[in-house]
């Protein structure tokens, strides 16, 4: 039942990924063009349980239902040394820059609720850029998380 | 006709509690340690939100889940505080009856912690709360505490 209803799109669509690490936080450098937040020294994780969500490429929150859905998106980044820089984070979807989707701050970054169409297999992942580049900035920890609005 | 499909969970449920002390100072002094201690009982208690359905606190500081089907929520927290300079560096997580829940959790190096939108499923009488540790053990106020929870519909 749960499948079937599942199959149909009628149950809730939802998957986050995460990275903690300490107050020490995890090297990365800023660079002026947003850069994907992948491939960090330390791995993301997906929560447990997901529904309809893998990640298989590491950052990459990638949607593996059926039906198109509208899905509500949230990021903390919550960013340490940067250089006396203002920082920018970006939502990606598949690669290609969701429009609007930026903020700007000078450490916490949080995109709250941006709304986010995705088809089967469709990723999002997040984006960092800084004002100026700054090679030894420092990320304490970092959410994403999609849940399911509508169906498209 | 809300009762009815709010006993059968059609309805959806929502909660929010909030302890603000509304001023810059913050609650008298609270003891922060390296290791998480849960926010509760602080010199100014937590407010429920009005309206809220299926939601409760019972016990300052828990959010209560007072419906009777299980439901997935979308939970939300922050917490400010106003550390002592040079000593700063908070972490928060929301927990779930008490115990931690994986990758729900956010260290910053200010004064302040948030958790957006993090999946929970929660029966009858579960409840969260926000716990929080700090770089180095300290006393000083809590400016604000929130944490809200919205059930995921079928979509």
């Amino acid at each position: 039942m749960s499948f079937t209803q599942n199959m149909i799109g009628r149950l809730p669509s939802y998957g986050a990924i995460y990275l903690i690490n300490t107050f020490t936080g995890i090297a990365v450098a800023y660079t002026t063009s947003y850069a994907e937040l992948t491939g960090l020294p330390v791995s993301f994780s997906i929560v447990s349980p997901v529904q309809d969500f893998a990640m298989t490429t590491d950052g990459r929150l990638k949607y593996t239902g059926i039906p198109t859905k509208l899905f509500s998106v949230s990021a903390v980044v919550p960013a340490l040394d940067n250089g006396s820089n203002w920082i920018s984070i970006k939502l990606y979807k598949n690669g290609s820059a969701v429009a609007g989707s930026d903020v700007y701050a000078n450490s916490m970054l949080r995109i709250n609720n941006f709304e986010v169409s995705m088809s089967t297999n469709d990723y999002v992942s997040v984006f960092l850029k800084a004002q100026k580049s700054f090679g030894s900035g420092r990320l304490a920890s970092m959410m994403l998380s999609a849940t399911s609005i509508n169906r498209v | 006709m809300s009762f009815i499909s709010n006993q059968i969970g059609l309805e959806g449920s929502f909660g929010y509690i909030w302890m603000n002390t509304g001023n810059w100072t913050g609650t008298s002094n609270f003891s922060y340690t390296t290791s998480y201690k849960e926010l509760t009982g602080l010199s100014t208690s937590f407010t429920l939100a009005s309206p809220s359905q299926d939601f409760a606190m019972t016990t300052d500081g828990r959010l209560k889940y007072t419906g009777l089907t299980t439901k997935l929520f979308s939970a939300s927290a922050a917490c400010y505080a106003s550390l002592l300079s040079g000593a700063v560096g908070m972490a928060i997580q929301i927990r779930k009856n008490g115990s931690a829940i994986t990758g729900c959790e956010t260290y910053y190096s200010h004064s302040s912690a948030s958790i957006d939108d993090f999946q929970i499923s929660l029966s009858t009488n579960d409840y969260l709360s926000v716990f929080v540790k700090v770089a180095s053990n300290q006393t000083a106020p809590v400016l604000q505490v929130n944490l809200g929870a919205n059930s995921i519909g079928g979509s």
